[in-house]
């Protein structure tokens, strides 16, 4: 099934290997035991040519093992092999007994003799490959250029990858070559076979051996590089930690001084520096010096403008790591370190804070004795970026502070001013209500003394009376104000017909009281003026020794005056006990028609 | 401004009422002085009208010259000017009233005006009295000028 499925056309007349042989030696008694002795024979060569072959393990090796083994066996005078292998691209020869140059030119043609021979599916049914057969050839002139002598040649394939053809040039007995030797052949090349793929499957496991310790190799080596990563890692790890620690314990403080001299602390601990120092500048002039075990004396010619001049050129000429117009940046160049008064000896970083605020941080005396490494010049440098932000933050803060206490004292001010103004203001509403009290009371005042208030009269009668009174109490002239005659016991009165009577008899004086301007103007006849300011003269004139016991008649009052009442009460004080008031006065003497003188 | 016009101002002149107002308050306080001192004359003087009755003749002559009195002197000073010069013209017109009375009457005293012992009363003094009438009422109609009161009224305005 396999033969009839095979692509590749059989030998000669037809016949596979083993039907050639059979043919060929059946029926021949006389050469049986010739044939016998040549089966034996050959069965001895496939036992030696297996040993031999099992005795490499390359292919190389393998198959020119093979040839010399086969051309043994075989009797050839010359043969070839190409090898050819898929993956590796390359086909390889071996010859024996074959001039070199037409090994050479076989060697050239590879490519297309592979082309021509196994152009086909490097694929084969169930994963087979086809068996070894012996391709028909019938010599030169046509195919890709064998060697001259070739007679025979055999297909062989190992799996898709490995394929081959054997040569065989004459045999040395110069017979051609019989069903039986072409079986033979056949064995051998399953010997090939045999031996080839043991040999792929040493070269696999010594393949997959040798990846495997190149995959050890590798695995040891990230394992190494690991390690490292884990030991810089922790580097870094112990970094960040202190640069934390750091920020963490400057985030606490708002002073620049106390800022600075902790930083300097943290700055040497994260480095393991013996010494160093940090100056910070707000201007050229010397600075704010914060160092831990140097020598003060080394620190005193630090100047501002010094190392701003420094700060300046490293701010132009740029980093190496982080170019033009970083703020910070590391300087371990002693020459230069000492053109800027800074100890030479102490490499440090300088630092940008912001306008006007700068500094550098120097370091020695490193516990490793070593210069500083990358990481920790990293770790400087962000330690310093911290800092930098911190002494921002205390400026700002100091700003603040000083911002907060100039607005409460604004504040009070402001506020004492609002008070006062309160108060000003409330004493000139208070004063104004009181202007405008006292002008309406004025201006009340001023219209009643344009008018004519009836109180005004009241006052003045009032006062006038009151004053009036008291002053004539008080005056020797007072005059009584109560009629004197209310409080006199009432008179007797006649009337004038008995008057005239009494008179006319002499028997009765009449006296006329009124004042003598009155008594002048008209009189009752026979009449006496005696007004009471002048009795006593008049008294002791005209009526000084008359009787006491006779009767004495007075006349004379108004309507404002009892002068007849006045003058009788006079004339009684003196005596006269018969003291008389003409009753109706004068007035009534006229109507009786009694004389009247003028 | 015709003449008339210009004369009906001078009448009504304040100024001209200022001078009739001192003229007649110190007429008033001068009369006043002589009538305090000696009460008792002065009340003959009323008496001697014969208009008040007996019984207010003194009482009459202790209180009327310090009304007289105080009239004046607010006259002059200017306090109150008004009611004074009302009070004084009300007095003279009794005075004015009882002279007129006293000369029907015919009798034959003084005025005792400013004192006891005067030439007796005349149509000359009731004339004189109507003078010091219609000045007592010019000053009630026109006077407003240098008053004590109108300093603060001037102050008033000026504080305006």
């Amino acid at each position: 099934m396999n033969r009839r499925r095979s692509p590749i056309p059989e030998i000669g007349n037809e016949k596979t290997a083993p039907e050639y042989a059979e043919r060929r030696f059946a029926g021949r008694d006389d050469a049986r035991d010739e044939a016998s002795r040549l089966r034996r024979f050959r069965m001895n060569a496939l036992n030696d040519a297996s040993s031999e072959l099992g005795r490499y393990s390359r292919p190389g090796e393998i198959v020119e093992a093979f040839l010399l083994t086969t051309l043994g066996v075989m009797g050839a005078a010359s043969g070839f092999f190409l090898l050819f292998d898929r993956e590796e691209e390359i086909g390889e020869i071996v010859g024996r007994g074959i001039p070199q140059d037409e090994l050479a030119l076989v060697k050239a043609f590879l490519p297309r003799i592979e082309e021509a021979y196994f152009s086909g599916s490097p694929r084969f049914e169930n994963n087979q490959p086809p068996r070894p057969h012996i391709l028909p050839f019938s010599g030169q002139g046509e195919g890709p250029p064998f060697p001259e002598d070739t007679r025979l040649v055999v297909k062989w394939a190992l799996d898709g990858r490995r394929r081959g053809l054997l040569g065989l040039g004459p045999k040395i007995t110069n017979r051609p070559y019989d069903a039986g030797d072409g079986d033979f052949l056949l064995s051998l090349c399953a010997l090939l076979t045999q031996a080839m793929r043991r040999a792929a499957s040493l070269e696999d496991v010594t393949r997959l051996n040798r990846e495997l310790m190149a995959k050890n190799d590798a695995l040891e080596k990230a394992a190494a590089a690991a390690d490292k990563d884990r030991a810089a890692l922790d580097r870094r790890m112990f970094y960040l930690k202190t640069h934390n620690d750091a920020v963490n314990e400057m985030s606490g403080l708002l002073d620049a001084k106390e800022l600075i001299a902790r930083f300097l602390l943290l700055a040497m601990g994260g480095v393991s520096a013996g010494k160093g120092y940090l100056a910070l500048f707000s201007g050229l002039g010397p600075g704010e010096i914060s160092s831990r075990g140097v020598d003060a004396e080394l620190l005193l010619d630090i100047e501002g403008g010094d190392v701003s001049r420094l700060i300046t050129h490293m701010l132009f000429s740029g980093d190496a790591d982080r170019g033009q117009g970083a703020r910070r940046g590391f300087i371990d160049d002693p020459e230069v370190l000492v053109r800027a008064g800074l100890p030479g000896d102490m490499p440090g970083v300088w630092f940008v804070a912001d306008e006007g605020a700068f500094g550098f941080c120097g370091l020695g005396d490193f516990l490793s004795g070593e210069p500083l490494s990358g990481e920790q010049r990293e770790f400087l440098l962000t330690q310093t970026g911290a800092l930098t932000v911190f002494l921002r933050k205390a400026k700002l803060f100091e700003q603040t502070r000083r911002l907060n206490l100039e607005l409460e004292a604004g504040n009070r001010e402001l506020r004492e001013a609002l008070e006062n103004l309160t108060r000003s203001r409330r004493e000139a509403d208070g004063l104004k209500q009181a202007a405008e009290r006292i002008k309406s009371l004025v201006r009340g005042e001023l219209g009643r003394a344009g008018r004519v208030n009836p109180w005004d009269f009241i006052i003045i009668l009032a006062i006038s009376l009151v004053v009036g009174l008291f002053f004539n109490y008080a005056h020797p002239g007072g005059v009584p104000i109560i009629p004197a005659g209310w409080s006199r016991p009432p008179l007797q009165a006649v009337d004038a017909t008995l008057a005239r009577e009494a008179v006319d008899a002499g028997n009765a004086i009449l006296v006329d009281a009124r004042p003598r301007e009155f008594f002048e103007q008209r009189r009752a006849k026979g009449a006496v003026n005696l007004p009471a300011a002048l009795f006593d003269f008049v008294y002791g004139m005209n009526l000084e020794g008359q009787d006491p016991a006779r009767e004495i008649i007075v006349y004379g009052h108004t309507v404002s005056r009892r002068y007849d009442a006045d003058v009788a009460e006079l004339l009684r004080e003196r005596g006269h006990a018969n003291v008389k008031l003409l009753s109706g006065g004068l007035a009534s003497w006229e109507e009786k028609g009694f004389p009247v003188e003028r | 401004m015709n003449l008339a016009a210009k004369l009906g101002n001078t009448l009504k002149s304040p100024w001209l009422a200022l001078v009739f107002r001192l003229y007649i308050g110190g007429l008033f306080a001068y009369a006043s002085i002589y009538k305090i001192n000696f009460p008792a004359e002065f009340a003959e003087t009323i008496a001697s009208y014969q208009i008040v009755p007996y019984f207010g003749v003194n009482l009459m002559a202790v209180v009327l010259p310090w009304i007289e009195l105080m009239s004046g002197v607010m006259l002059i000073i200017g306090v109150r000017v008004r009611a004074a010069a009302l009070i004084l013209t009300a007095l003279l017109a009794v005075f004015t009233l009882a002279i007129a009375i006293t000369l029907v009457r015919g009798v034959p005293i003084g005025c005792g005006c400013f004192h006891t012992i005067e030439d007796p009363i005349s149509w000359k003094t009731l004339v004189r009295d109507l003078i010091w009438l219609a000045m007592a009422v010019h000053v009630c109609l026109y006077d407003r000028v240098l008053r004590l009161e109108g300093r603060y009224r001037l102050r008033i305005k000026g504080i305006e």
